[in-house]
């Protein structure tokens, strides 16, 4: 069975005039325990795509389905499977690291040594230490992004849906939010789907990658495959022909 | 579920307590609000009172010797009595307690004088003479102290009558010391199965203070019920937190009633905290005006199915205002914009709230009191002023009213966050930057 299925998905925001096609017809799979990464410009429909997956956006037309359960259809199985963590994810400020990470476990966890079990892994994830019982008020930017990555994945969820997981952060945090991505999805086979401005992240990251470009998938295949086929030297390369030429 | 929604409504009510702003509102404002309602209240009061022409007394003669039944039947007496517009009903061969009964059963009587049994003996030595002054409060409004004013309008006539027949009776020069207090009041009033040894005025305006009070009590629960629901749903939208909690495995309306939930809990911690205020600042008035100790113990006399409807009323209403909160938090951008929404709102609430109490004491048609007592946001202040004037079934049939707005409000609010419109919608009330 496929993680993720996609086929001819459309989404269009706005009516008549003003309407806006962020979605033409994106088609894709992910096999389980894969780690895809969605690459392209921004106002590609990355975040659209994502969010339609995470149940939070309804497609104009077309299908997706996690684990073959249809995100619109059978939208309450497909929240118990996955875990999504948006751009700029924000948190409660008026909260402790730990409050946060006890608040989402109560959501999934089916017994309080489950929970327990969860919050102790979000704590170690999250690499913050102490500072976990601070108010999230007093976090950087890195700290809170590496806590929202740990309560994504804390859970252990089928498929986790990451939408430009390391954007805005610094080297160090970068670093850490990546290697904290593909050491949990390795260990423990969980499926991820990410987006991505940065090229060096997603050949780091992704066992396969797509490029989409205005609502419609323009390549896809594994990045090494992608780089040989268009004669480049790295991704970042291809991107910028395949997305140069239209 | 059940888990999950203890656990949203604790982090609901962490994130309200650990507000600086939520202290101010539920500690400071009340410590300085109610001496300023108190006197705006009182100042209200004064600036409505008016000068009574007439009356209607009974008198009960029980004096031992002469000069109060040659008083009561001198025609120049009588005549002085009906020039000031004072009917006079003597009352023959009644006990005391049979002249309280016939008081309380006759709403035109404003008031019962007893002259007592040492009346004669009194005047006879030239010494001032007490006159029991006994009122019935039936229900603490506009009319019953307009009838007030008349019983004191009614001893002050009577008064001026007794002075006239005892000068030219026994001849006393109109300068003795005696005359400036032929009778002094001994006041009782009674109201609600009590029997209250003080003047009826003081009696009813501490009455009407608590019933003007209790009910702008009710327009904080409602503000704050109002602001922390709106507040609590935009703060998810900007602090970019309600994606993800779309995205988890709970029931879109369990989040939104767990939210509901929080900002009930805290407008009630809230409107706790006014009525500690309250009763400090009742506290505080009723020992200032109190020349009798009798009065401290003046207060509303609510049955225990009074607070059962008044405590139904104020629920469902409060739920209305936070399901109307929720409503504009989830069509506004952020936290500011749903604020500006609903402090644009505070104003009519306030200003109608306000006279809403006077309004109805003062007694208006059954359909118009079920009709305040049935728009949102006002209705809790109405739907209050109706049990305490003991209208009761017209407080039921508004409590319906609401019950039903609730049930809309509720259809509404879950159709609202059952699709994407919760994160796109988009009401900013921010000035926005110009482009650069």
């Amino acid at each position: 069975m496929l993680a993720v299925e996609v086929r001819d998905l459309v989404k269009v925001y706005g009516r008549g005039k003003r309407a806006v096609r962020a979605l033409d017809g994106v088609a894709f799979e992910v096999k389980p325990g894969e780690i895809f990464g969605l690459i392209g410009p921004n106002g590609a429909g990355k975040t659209t795509c994502l969010r339609i997956l995470a149940t939070l956006l309804r497609p104009t037309s077309g299908y997706a389905a996690i684990y073959g359960h249809d995100v619109v259809e059978e939208a309450d199985v497909v929240r118990r499977i996955i875990s999504y963590l948006p751009e700029e994810a924000g948190a409660y400020e008026r909260l402790t690291g730990r409050e946060y990470l006890e608040l989402f476990a109560s959501f999934y966890a089916r017994s309080e040594s489950e929970r327990r079990r969860m919050v102790e892994e979000g704590a170690r994830l999250s690499g913050l230490g102490e500072r976990l019982d601070d108010r999230i008020k007093t976090y950087s930017r890195g700290m809170k992004r590496r806590l929202a990555l740990a309560r994504a994945l804390m859970v252990r969820p089928k498929v986790a849906i990451l939408d430009e997981p390391t954007s805005g952060l610094d080297v160090l945090h970068a670093v850490h939010v990546r290697r904290t991505i593909r050491e949990f999805a390795k260990r423990h086979g969980v499926t991820v789907i990410f987006s991505s401005h940065n090229m060096l992240e997603v050949e780091y990251l992704a066992d396969r990658v797509a490029i989409i470009h205005r609502g419609r998938i323009i390549a896809e295949g594994r990045p090494k495959e992608l780089i040989e086929e268009h004669g480049a030297e790295n991704l970042e390369e291809v991107f910028v022909r395949l997305v140069g030429q239209r | 579920m059940m888990g999950a929604m203890r656990a949203l409504i604790k982090k609901e009510l962490r994130e309200i307590v650990r507000d600086p702003h939520m202290l101010i509102g539920l500690v400071v404002i009340p410590i300085i609000l109610f001496p300023i309602l108190g006197v705006a209240i009182s100042g209200l009061m004064r600036a409505e009172r008016e000068v009574p022409t007439s009356a209607s007394i009974a008198v009960l003669n029980l004096d031992r010797g002469t000069v109060a039944r040659e008083m009561l039947s001198n025609e120049t007496f009588r005549r002085t009595l009906a020039n000031y517009s004072v009917e006079v009903e003597q009352l023959e061969n009644m006990t005391r307690s049979d002249a309280l009964a016939l008081l309380s059963n006759t709403p035109s009587l404003d008031a019962l004088f007893v002259i007592p049994e040492d009346f004669s003996e009194r005047i006879d030595r030239r010494e001032p003479t007490r006159i029991e002054v006994y009122v019935f409060i039936s229900t603490p409004s506009w009319e019953e102290r307009r009838k007030v004013e008349r019983a004191d309008y009614a001893f002050r006539v009577f008064t001026q009558a007794m002075r006239e027949f005892v000068v030219r009776k026994f001849n006393i020069p109109a300068n003795a010391t005696f005359l400036t207090t032929p009778a002094m009041p001994d006041h009782t009033t009674i109201y609600g199965g009590q029997v209250i040894k003080a003047p009826a005025t003081a009696v009813l305006a501490l009455l009407l203070n608590q019933i003007l009070l209790l009910p702008m009590m009710t327009m904080f629960l409602i503000f704050l019920g109002l602001t922390t629901s709106a507040s609590s749903v935009a703060s998810e939208k900007e602090q970019r937190t309600l994606e993800t909690l779309l995205t988890v495995p709970v029931k879109r309306t369990t989040l939104l009633f767990s939210k509901l939930i929080a900002a009930l809990i805290a407008a009630v911690a809230g409107t706790a905290s006014y009525i500690i205020g309250f009763w400090i600042y009742m506290q505080a008035i009723t020992s200032a005006v109190a020349q009798s100790p009798e009065l401290m113990r003046v207060s509303l006399i609510l049955s225990p199915a009074d607070v059962a409807l008044l405590a139904a009323g104020l629920v469902v209403t409060t739920f209305v205002a936070l399901l109307i909160g929720a409503l504009i938090a989830v069509l506004a951008e952020d936290v500011r914009s749903a604020e500006s929404i609903v402090g644009s709102l505070a104003a009519p609430i306030f200003a109608l709230g306000w006279f809403i109490p006077f309004f109805l004491a003062r007694g208006v048609s059954p359909l118009v009191s079920v009709a305040l007592g049935s728009t949102p946001l006002i209705a809790p202040v109405a739907l209050t002023t109706l049990v305490v004037l003991g209208e009761r079934q017209l407080a039921l049939v508004a409590i319906a009213v609401n019950l039903a707005e609730v049930a809309g409000l509720l259809k509404l609010s879950a159709s609202l966050w059952g699709t994407e419109k919760i994160l796109t919608a988009r009401i900013s009330l921010r000035r926005r930057r110009a482009p650069e």
